[in-house]
């Protein structure tokens, strides 16, 4: 029944909100987070890159509380998540709500529950896999919610998924630090759009992003000034 | 008026028809602890020597008594019986007390109510004596002296029923007992004749006498002998009872919906709702099954908390059918509005404080109490003391505008330190090159260090080293958090050892 209901839908429709909005990619990013995202580390390595990029994604939602999903497994693999980590983001630790399920059903239901409920700004989930199904899921809730959704996925992710948007990252050498040149910037990734329906022209295309702090926003790097001198001192601190 | 029953079960197991008796070892070598009917018709009772009984009876089967079996075992079937009433109370090695007022009309009357005791215990395999009467004492004396392995008396007969049982009917002393008798008073209803003083002038010892009299107003009704419930009755609890016992989970959810929609109505008459809800089946085998819900907030309404039990229902296993279930709300308290802004006007976080409440009730009701957490601020220098995880508490709250402001922390905290191999190490700054987790990456920048002492304040800190923690990033750009314990000529232990502790985005 369920799967019926899902073929009959036309898989380009996206959200009211999200077509409506045609902003450039470039924009896009500065406006409140919109849509259902996958993001996923180039390699296992650029895990805590993937998940900075999530909390730079969600920090254009002003609202609403974040609920971050992720299982034991994932705690144990890669760490814990830490509030003055994510204040040194721009975050309010305050309003993270930390579900950390006993395995990755448990953590699909729990994504699954939150994305249909309007209370909270954005749903952060880290999942080893999610197929095309829960995706579209995702999608369907998202357009009556309205809750954006980032699922942040292994490095292994590959095949079809009905999210808006697919984020391939890596780590990359940090903005020059103004105050020391020896020490490490704003720091920066290396984003591809692998797969996009949000954008469908740029699929494939890279851009380098910046986790800037005043305010606490992601934008593009222009291919141009990399390598410039900042005209802002940097200072890592946290909250 | 105070109705009470009483409830003197045997919980050995019976050989048929043989002689069989648990003793125990006391000071004065090894006596009778417990006899069955075969045994006592041989004329053994409690308290014989084992040596004197072996020499009467000499195929004697004999075992020791387990007194902390025993009370456990009188423990569990304590609190099956609240299923009868609330104010359940364990009573002595051997008795069970329930106060029935107003349980007994549940059942058709008291009658029915001590036959359906009955038939509850002799189904589970127990012998019991029961006695109801108007006082605890008088039920007490019913139980161990009645005439009738059920022993009832109407409201204000116990009087009469009482007057031909001994007088160790009324919970004497074994001294006190004897005293009496030396006075020729056997039977409880030679006392009602003797005036108090004159009584109480007879014994010697003035405790001895305000306990006989103490007794005998207790079984007379006269003074108050309250009970201590083995478990606190909840003030709002709705129950239901079928026709035939429930085996299905259709059949639970239906109870559970006409128990919330009876909770319900008296949780609104009260004006209150409740953070908890216990949902016990009683199954027929003398055995519970319960599970419970919590909820964030206050709540009451009764569709929205079917909802969160839907999931849990799962866990009640029905067993040979359950034919009692009731439904208990705890920690009650009023109905309240979450306020949205602070007293100084500052906006809390959170779009709407309810619905995010729900939504953690939502989710903490399918996937497991208190799975919801939130960071907590402590004051604290240590990484790993500075921040922990809280159940959430009801409603977002701003973080502290008073917690301290740290050294650079990364997004990934490791569980714990990972030691790291290093290369080309200055004694102050980081190392050119370190192996963690088999690859060898290049530091191309670093930052530090920071400088985290031992909280002397907080105990002994000896051979405790201090920290240095330092951000460095790799050329592939790759941001770590490096910690080395120790400094170089601390003369605290070795050369300092290199950790990586967490990870930068």
């Amino acid at each position: 029944m369920a799967r019926a209901i899902l073929n009959e839908l036309p898989l380009k429709r996206l959200s009211p909100r999200m077509e409506s909005g045609g902003a450039r990619l470039e924009d896009r990013l500065g406006q409140p987070l919109q849509g259902v995202h996958e993001i996923a580390p180039a390699a296992f390595a650029d895990m805590a890159a993937a998940l900075g990029l999530a909390v730079g994604f969600a920090q254009t939602r002003t609202a609403g509380g974040w609920l971050w999903v992720r299982t034991r497994r994932q705690r144990l693999d890669l760490g814990r998540i830490s509030a003055r980590g994510l204040a040194a983001l721009g975050a309010d630790p305050a309003c993270v709500m930390l579900v950390e399920t006993r395995d990755h059903t448990a953590a699909l239901r729990a994504i699954d529950e939150a994305a249909r409920s309007r209370a909270i700004g954005a749903v952060i989930a880290e999942v080893e896999s999610a197929d095309f199904t829960f995706t579209r899921r995702l999608t369907l809730a998202h357009e009556t919610s309205t809750t954006p959704v980032i699922l942040v996925r292994s490095w292994r992710t590959e095949g079809a998924t009905a999210a808006h948007n697919r984020w391939r990252v890596a780590a990359a050498p940090s903005a020059p630090n103004l105050l020391d040149p020896r020490a490490p910037g704003r720091p920066r990734w290396q984003v591809t759009l692998e797969r996009s329906r949000e954008f469908a022209q740029r699929a494939g295309e890279t851009f380098l992003m910046e986790m800037d702090d005043a305010p606490f926003r992601v934008r593009l790097v222009p291919a141009l000034a990399d390598g410039a001198p900042e005209t802002r001192p940097y200072h890592a601190l946290a909250g | 008026m105070e109705r009470l029953k009483r409830a003197r079960t045997t919980p050995w197991p019976v050989e048929a028809g043989a002689p069989f008796v648990l003793t125990e070892t006391s000071l004065h070598g090894r006596t009778l602890a417990a006899v069955n009917e075969a045994a006592r018709s041989l004329g053994l009772e409690p308290g014989l020597r084992f040596t004197d009984a072996r020499a009467r009876v000499p195929d004697l089967v004999a075992e020791e008594i387990d007194r902390e079996a025993d009370a456990l075992a009188l423990k569990r079937l304590s609190l099956w019986m609240t299923r009868f009433s609330p104010l359940t109370a364990m009573d002595g090695p051997d008795g069970i007390r329930l106060d029935v007022t107003g349980c007994a009309h549940l059942f058709g009357g008291e009658d029915g109510f001590l036959a359906a005791i009955k038939r509850a215990l002799t189904a589970l395999g127990l012998t019991a004596r029961l006695g109801l009467a108007d006082s605890a004492g008088a039920a007490w004396a019913f139980s161990r002296y009645g005439a009738e392995a059920i022993q009832r008396a109407e409201p204000g007969k116990a009087r009469d029923i009482l007057a031909p049982m001994p007088v160790a009917a009324l919970r004497l002393e074994d001294g006190t007992v004897r005293t009496l008798r030396r006075f020729g008073l056997t039977r409880i209803g030679q006392l009602y004749a003797i005036e108090r003083n004159a009584l109480a002038r007879r014994f010697r010892n003035r405790e001895a006498a305000q306990d006989v009299l103490l007794r005998l107003d207790q079984a007379l009704g006269v003074r108050p002998e309250p009970l201590i419930p083995l478990k606190a009755p909840a003030r709002f609890t709705a129950r239901i009872s079928g026709p035939e016992p429930l085996l299905s989970l259709g059949g639970i959810e239906d109870a559970l919906s006409k128990l919330l929609a009876d909770l319900a109505g008296q949780l609104e008459q009260a004006g209150k709702g409740a953070r908890r809800f216990i949902l016990t089946g009683y199954r027929s085998d003398g055995t519970r099954t319960s599970t419970s819900l919590a909820l964030s907030r206050p709540g009451r309404e009764a569709s929205a908390i079917a909802r969160l039990f839907a999931p849990r229902l799962e866990l009640m296993d029905p067993g040979f059918g359950i034919d009692l279930m009731t439904l208990s709300a705890h920690g009650t308290g009023p109905l309240e509005a979450i306020a949205t802004t602070l007293p100084d006007g500052a906006a809390l976080p959170g779009a709407d404080p309810a619905e995010t409440a729900a939504l953690v009730d939502r989710l903490n009701a399918r996937l497991g109490d208190d799975l919801v957490a939130i960071f907590t601020a402590h004051e604290s220098h240590l990484p790993g003391r500075s921040e922990a995880l809280a159940p959430f508490p009801g409603a977002l709250k701003p973080w502290p505008a008073t917690a301290h402001r740290t050294g650079p922390r990364p997004l990934i905290v490791l569980d714990r330190p990972e030691p790291v191999e290093t290369i080309a190490i200055l004694p102050d700054g980081p190392p050119a090159r370190f192996t963690w987790r088999r690859v060898t990456r290049s530091v191309a920048r670093a930052d530090g260090p920071e400088r985290i002492g031992p909280e002397w304040w907080r105990g002994a800190t000896d051979g405790v080293r201090a920290r240095d923690y330092y951000r460095v990033e790799d050329e592939a750009g790759h941001r770590y958090w490096l910690m080395r314990e120790g400094l170089y000529d601390d003369q605290r232990g070795g050369v300092p050892r290199w950790y990586v502790c967490g990870l930068f985005p």
